[in-house]
């Protein structure tokens, strides 16, 4: 396996939150082969956190006006969708403190959780941000009132 | 953290740098700048993380006015987003009460001067931002410090003013961050 998918993967299974929005981003601005890292996410059993993860780079780069991207991640997210469907709810980053799961896993599913039956903190609004900072460089901040 | 990843986030060094680039722009002013310094940029300052994605203070309006040209000057030189926030003016919510609790840092500067918030106001900003990495920092903070009694917490929770869009949102998290976290 070439080392940027196996880089990915490898980042999948053993990241915190901090580090899957990096790999959101490499996502985003790295070249990789998106069939290769389906097969090897999968057989890695992280397909859905993969998944759920692509759906979300998607979303923010199609936000950002970044729309090749998004079709590209979008294109990722089905084929891991189509390949290996979720079974069981299960969390992003499983590392997390207690009371912090329990947030998590009693706060109301949006779409994209339902789809993947993962619990997660990190929505596209939030990497839209990192999108500025690290693809585009828009370092002007956005929040500042 | 894949390899690449390195140099991505701000380290330490680098928001010295900036923060020295900034006194040495402020020469000749006849005051220190205060900083109230939040967020991961606190949290790395404080040696508690290794990196944050950006700089973030607050400052009253006067020293806001002061430097906000300088730091957007700073913030093309440098590539970095500096955020400063006027009188406690966060995206989400103003906090007024932001100096009263504050530390003064040991970094020393000659045009300003850095302060940290105290453990209380520090996660309440993480519980209002709400995400899973900001669960993580309290996490970080808690271990550092002590525990913020629940009964603190929400007396500097009521000090806050959300913004009228995001009253119900940041009600929600606090209230459900309070009765998660302080679960016998």
């Amino acid at each position: 396996m070439p080392l940027t998918e196996y880089n990915i993967v490898d980042a999948v299974k053993n990241s915190d939150s901090r580090g899957y929005k990096h790999l959101a981003i490499d996502l985003v601005s790295e070249a990789y082969d998106a069939s290769m890292l389906a097969k090897e996410a999968i057989k890695a059993g992280v397909g859905c956190k993969l998944g759920y993860l692509a759906d979300v780079a998607a979303q923010a780069s199609q936000n950002k006006g970044l729309p090749e991207i998004a079709s590209k991640l979008y294109a990722l997210a089905k084929e891991l969708y189509s390949r290996a469907p979720p079974k069981q709810w299960s969390l992003l980053d499983s590392s997390l403190p207690d009371f912090a799961k329990r947030i998590l896993t009693s706060s109301p599913p949006n779409e994209l959780n339902k789809k993947w039956k993962i619990y997660a903190g990190l929505d596209s609004k939030e990497l839209e941000d990192w999108i500025d900072l690290y693809v585009t460089k828009e370092y002007a901040a956005t929040s500042r009132r | 953290m894949l390899p690449h990843h390195e140099g991505r986030e701000l380290r330490k060094r680098d928001v010295i740098a900036v923060l020295e680039k900034l006194d040495s722009s402020l020469e000749g002013i006849q005051r220190k700048i205060k900083l109230y310094c939040l967020g991961g940029t606190m949290l790395m300052l404080s040696d508690l993380r290794d990196t944050s994605k950006d700089v973030d203070f607050i400052a009253s309006r006067q020293d806001f006015r002061a430097i906000s040209g300088t730091v957007a000057e700073i913030e093309r030189q440098e590539g970095v987003r500096i955020d400063v926030f006027p009188d406690g003016m966060l995206p989400d919510y103003d906090y007024k009460d932001y100096d009263i609790y504050a530390r003064k840092s040991p970094l020393y500067f000659k045009n300003i001067e850095i302060y940290n918030l105290d453990t209380a106001d520090l996660i309440l900003t993480k519980v209002l931002a709400g995400r899973a990495v900001d669960y993580s920092d309290i996490k970080l903070l808690v271990q550092s410090s002590h525990e913020v009694p629940k009964e603190v917490l929400v007396k500097r929770y009521e000090k806050i003013k959300p913004a009228p869009d995001k009253k119900e949102i940041l009600k929600s998290r606090f209230e459900k961050f309070i009765s998660e976290f302080y679960k016998t």
